[in-house]
């Protein structure tokens, strides 16, 4: 197996672990905060790639694209609240029916979007600017590829900026740390776990913007993405940001190689993979233990 | 909870199990086919004296759009048939429904069109491992059940049942086409990216089978399979051209194909290795001009562009109906109906066995031109089409040019070899 | 209740259902079928949920392994169905078993979804395996004994062993065994205290619920005569946990009821409304937020109550003790 063979593969392993960051960095946040799995994080992905169909038809290009950055995980964000507040009843009540309430919003939310969008398979295109090859060791690779790690990298400081040195970060924080003292240190609880959960939508529609222009835009996004970002958070550990980092690499490192080397078993080593890190760490690689 | 809450819970699940039991006497809405919406179309109850058909088809997901060909072009049929009286003096009332390519559903849905609704035929749905399980409902229920969209050959070989027609040409005709023609070429080194199902498998399993025996100095030297709702395609692209192919052989279609086309042109595939996939309307329409595409070898199975009279006739009256060119899947679900329609003509009656026994050789003209069904197997004679991809201003996309006809008779199974792969399966 | 009047209950929902296909066309039997098959699989399910608190996304691979063993079984051997559907389910609780020993190294959340990667590899598996259960093509047309064939003969079939096998575990709930599965669903910590060996019965409630799941697989492998790979998916486990929501996890025959309006509701819906995802969602959230013990629980407080205060509304602290059976029999 050649160098620039290896090292192409490894770049669109990063390029997929890119997206799956962005995403499950947003689940794992709002476990950490609210103790809340959300199975509708899979939904605000795919509400972003749709969306993002629909503002690059109204503005073409790369201000387009750039529009649909900054707008979109900022819409679903403020639409997120809706599935907060009827989250609301069930904090501290079993985890199972808070599960089940964010499933009921995914089946809500796929059909919200059956019937804005309709059933068909939509693209956008990439912006001139980062779309084409670019030439790594002799061969060609997707520039928009390096643009997804790019996006990652930068979001990951920012992530990481937000959690050491904002008030928001710390009172994240405390909550992973400690829910009970949360309210008792004076934190207001229902308006953090607002914003938690407004991030973490944010950020998995963040996600779908980004793939939007790489892949297809369709009704399905939202139950194949959660799946993989599962992966991602059981490996790493919810509410662990460098734990989703490398749950992240993992998965789309395994995956591009397993592609390479074991075709027909790619799939199944993923989830092996996910099986063997619960079995060896129940938490996950970095996670919070279950109270 | 205070108990009024409780009795009007109470009230709401008697009163939904009330509707429930009602709904299925009077079923409520009605739409068919005709006002060309895309969601799922649910059926209503047959009316008056009207001949009832159905179709089970994907009017979801990736393939919505070959669902939609499907029902848009039988529709047609339809409506022309009804214009001028209709069949054995009765008009005809296409039913369609949403598969969701799933043969659970497909298979529920079909068994419902006939118990429920009555259906005297049935028309093909876009995914294969559907078709082998609709195959198994018209069996037992002794309705004829028309292909012309799913193709895989163990409908008309392994799985046939004498109920079954095919109208379009199957998996291992259009593999072998393919082998035929690039056996002889300059290309020794072989990849294939399929889509992990039976089409996908299948179609593969031909064509390398085929072309290695025909060359034996060809060589296979990488085989990707991704799943059929696989969005990103990038890893699989890159392990393929990390084999090092000459050329590289793809049964992909419909999203697949067109996030693959954007995908490799990324990675300098086009540039790399010759190709030649299932390039077919929708996915060339959807692909407009984003790329270049001019000379790339594209197979499908009834392209437009086709050159019969009927052919340009069709284009015309579907063009006006619906306002967009027809896809090969809107071609081939017009033939069928056409078809189906002409056989009970000639029987008199919708007697399913009559039908069988009428339709066995039975010789009509289709979209593509004249063609016959074989006896044997049901399979219709029609060819597999190969062309070069040029790009039509008139269209605003890339269309066949060249087109090379395949005949039936070259590429499918002899009926020797139809008959031992049915021995074989026992 | 009185126990005449429970009983009187349940024998005219024993009449009903055994006179409801001569009410019903054909059509419509088949949607009883499915009713009899969702009320095995969702109350297998409940072995799980309702008595030992745990929430596993695998469920569907059991019942889908049930499916392939039948059918499998069949394509292979040539045995018929009937001896499919007794071993069908030994093979699903015993692969149960194997993945229960996995699955529960993790507790609560992370078993949740360790579970689900589990039964995903079961997917996975079954999927690719080509070769030996025919991958996605599935499988179809298997041929049934002569006396199941007609439509009517195969639902008072499967109506008896719906019978058989609701009644097993109606045993089984109401045995030592169950009232221990009970106390680890009230509290983990303090039932291992009490000297319990928790992981014990949960692995053997594990096990119990796949096996019985199994017999609903095989149930389905009669119904439709086939199988297929989607019957392994855990978008698929969703449907028992929706099933046995709606109809209360607190109460026996609750999954039971959630079936019988969960399924026909399913049927009208999808084949009058483009939109059954958004109805069945809504209704979800309304009873996770205000009926968290569905609809049996309700009908429980309604006739138990003898204008008694409503009980506190946290399913927590439910009154567990005893499932007290009310109304409809699947």
């Amino acid at each position: 197996m050649e160098l620039d063979t290896i090292v192409i593969q490894l770049l669109t392993g990063l390029s997929r672990a890119a997206i799956l960051f962005i995403v499950a960095s947003g689940l794992s946040l709002v476990f950490g905060a609210l103790r809340v799995v959300n199975i509708a994080h899979g939904s605000f992905f795919m509400l972003g790639a749709f969306l993002t169909v629909t503002v690059t038809s109204w503005i073409g290009g790369l201000a387009g694209f750039a529009v649909a950055m900054l707008a979109v995980p900022l819409v679903v964000a403020a639409g997120s609240t809706v599935v907060e507040f009827s989250l609301r009843r069930l904090y501290g009540r079993e985890h199972l029916l808070q599960l089940l309430a964010t499933f009921a919003w995914l089946l809500v939310i796929a059909d919200l979007v059956h019937w804005l969008w309709g059933t068909q398979l939509r693209f956008v295109a990439q912006p001139t600017l980062i779309a084409g090859p670019v030439s790594i060791m002799g061969r060609a690779f997707p520039k928009y590829s390096l643009f997804l790690i790019g996006v990652a990298l930068v979001l990951a400081t920012v992530l990481f900026v937000l959690m050491r040195r904002t008030g928001l970060g710390r009172d994240i924080r405390a909550a992973v740390s400690d829910p009970e003292m949360l309210g008792m240190v004076g934190v207001n609880v229902p308006g953090l776990f607002t914003r938690v959960f407004a991030l973490g939508a944010g950020l998995a529609a963040l996600g779908g913007v980004l793939a939007a222009p790489n892949t297809s835009v369709g009704l399905g996004m939202d139950i194949s993405i959660i799946i993989e970002a599962f992966a991602v958070v059981i490996i790493g550990g919810l509410g662990s940001l460098v734990g989703t980092a490398i749950g992240a690499l993992v998965v789309g490192i395994v995956f591009a190689f397993g592609i390479l080397w074991v075709p027909d078993a790619a799939l199944v080593i993923v989830f092996a993979v996910m099986v063997g890190v619960l079995l060896w760490r129940p938490s996950g690689l970095l996670g919070v233990v279950e109270r | 909870m205070n108990p009024r809450r409780m009795r009007w819970i109470v009230g709401l699940a008697a009163l939904t199990l009330l509707l429930a039991a009602c709904g299925d006497s009077d079923d409520a809405s009605d739409t068919t086919a005709e006002d060309g919406d895309t969601t799922a179309a649910p059926g209503g109850e047959p009316s008056g004296d009207a001949i009832v058909i159905g179709m089970a088809t994907s009017l979801t997901g990736g393939a919505a759009l070959f669902g939609e060909g499907n029902r848009d072009g039988a529709q047609l049929a339809v409506d022309e048939l009804n214009a001028a009286g209709g069949v054995l003096g009765r008009q005809i009332e296409l039913i369609v429904r949403d598969d969701q390519a799933d043969p659970d559903v497909g298979k529920d849905q079909a068994r419902d069109l006939i118990v429920d609704q009555g259906a005297v035929a049935l028309l093909g749905p876009v995914s294969s491992a559907v078709g082998l399980a609709i195959t198994e409902i018209s069996e037992e229920r002794q309705i004829p059940f028309i292909v012309h969209t799913s193709n895989t050959e163990a409908l008309t070989v392994e799985q046939f049942q004498p109920y079954l027609f095919s109208l379009v040409p199957n998996t291992g005709m259009e593999a072998r086409a393919q082998a035929f023609d690039l056996a002889e070429s300059e290309y020794t080194r072989w990849a294939t990216i399929a889509p992990n199902y039976e089409f996908g498998q299948r179609q593969t399993a031909t064509f390398v089978e085929t072309v290695t025996e025909l060359n034996p100095s060809i060589e296979i030297v990488d085989q990707q399979f991704p799943a059929l709702d696989e969005a990103d395609l990038q890893p699989f692209i890159t392990a393929l051209l990390a084999s090092e192919p000459d050329a590289v052989y793809s049964p992909l279609f419909a999203g697949q194909i067109i996030t693959f086309t954007q995908q490799a042109a990324n990675l300098g595939f086009f540039d790399q290795v010759y190709f030649t996939a299932l390039y077919e309307t929708d996915a060339l329409q959807a692909l407009g001009d984003q790329f270049d595409l001019s000379g790339v070898r594209a197979y499908s199975r009834c392209p437009f562009t086709i050159d019969t009279p009927q052919m340009a006739q069709f284009v015309e009256d579907f063009r006006a109906a619906y306002d967009r060119v027809p896809s090969d899947w809107a071609c081939m679900a017009y033939d069928s109906v056409k078809f189906w329609a002409e056989v009970v003509e000639s029987v008199g009656s919708l007697d399913s066995d009559a039908f069988v026994e009428a339709a066995e050789g039975y010789e009509f003209t289709t979209l593509r031109g004249d063609t016959y069904i074989r006896p044997l197997d049901h399979q219709a004679a029609v060819a597999s089409y190969i062309g070069i991809l040029e790009f039509n201003d008139e269209y605003g996309f890339y269309t066949y040019s060249d087109i090379q006809e395949v005949p039936a008779e070259e590429i499918w199974l002899s009926e020797a070899d139809v008959e031992a792969a049915r021995a074989a399966a026992g | 209740m009185s126990t005449y009047a429970r009983y009187g209950w349940l024998g005219v929902v024993a009449a009903v259902a055994v006179v409801a296909p001569l009410a019903f066309p054909e059509r419509q039997e088949f949607v009883l079928m499915q009713i009899l098959i969702g009320a095995v699989f969702a109350t297998s399910f409940n072995i799980l949920l309702g008595y030992t608190g745990l929430v596993s996304f695998a469920h569907a691979a059991f019942f889908g392994i049930g499916t392939y063993t039948v059918t499998l079984l069949w394509v292979h051997l040539g045995w018929s169905v009937l001896i499919g559907i007794v071993l069908a389910p030994v093979v699903a609780g015993a692969i149960a078993y194997v993945t229960g020993l996995l699955a529960l190294r993790a507790v609560r959340l992370y078993f949740a979804l360790l579970t689900l990667a589990l039964g995903q590899i079961l997917f996975l598996v079954t999927f690719q395996w080509r070769g030996f259960t025919r991958g996605d093509d599935g499988i179809h047309g298997v041929v049934l004994p002569g006396f199941i064939g007609p439509t009517t003969n195969r639902y008072y079939f499967l109506l008896g062993i719906a019978g058989v096998a609701i009644s097993a575990m109606w045993i089984l709930m109401r045995s030592p065994f169950g009232a221990t599965l009970k106390a680890i669903r009230e509290n983990r910590e303090r039932a291992g205290f009490l000297g319990i060996r928790v992981k014990r019965y949960e692995l053997a409630a594990f096990t119990l619920g796949g096996a019985f799941a199994g017999v609903a697989g095989a149930m389905f492998a009669i119904q439709d005569q086939g199988a297929f790979p989607n019957l392994l998916l855990w978008t698929k486990s969703a449907e028992p946990i929706f099933i046995t929501l709606i109809g209360g996890q607190f109460v026996f025959l609750g999954p039971s009821l959630g079936a019988l309006i969960f399924i026909p509701l399913e049927y009208w819906v999808t084949r009058t409304f483009a939109y059954w995802g958004a109805v069945l969602g809504v209704i979800l959230l309304l009873i996770i937020l205000f009926l968290p013990g569905g609809v049996g629980d309700a009908l429980r407080r309604l006739f138990n109550r003898d204008g008694a205060p409503p009980e506190a509304s946290d399913p927590g602290l439910e009154d567990v003790g005893g499932p007290e059976v009310t109304g409809e029999h699947p």
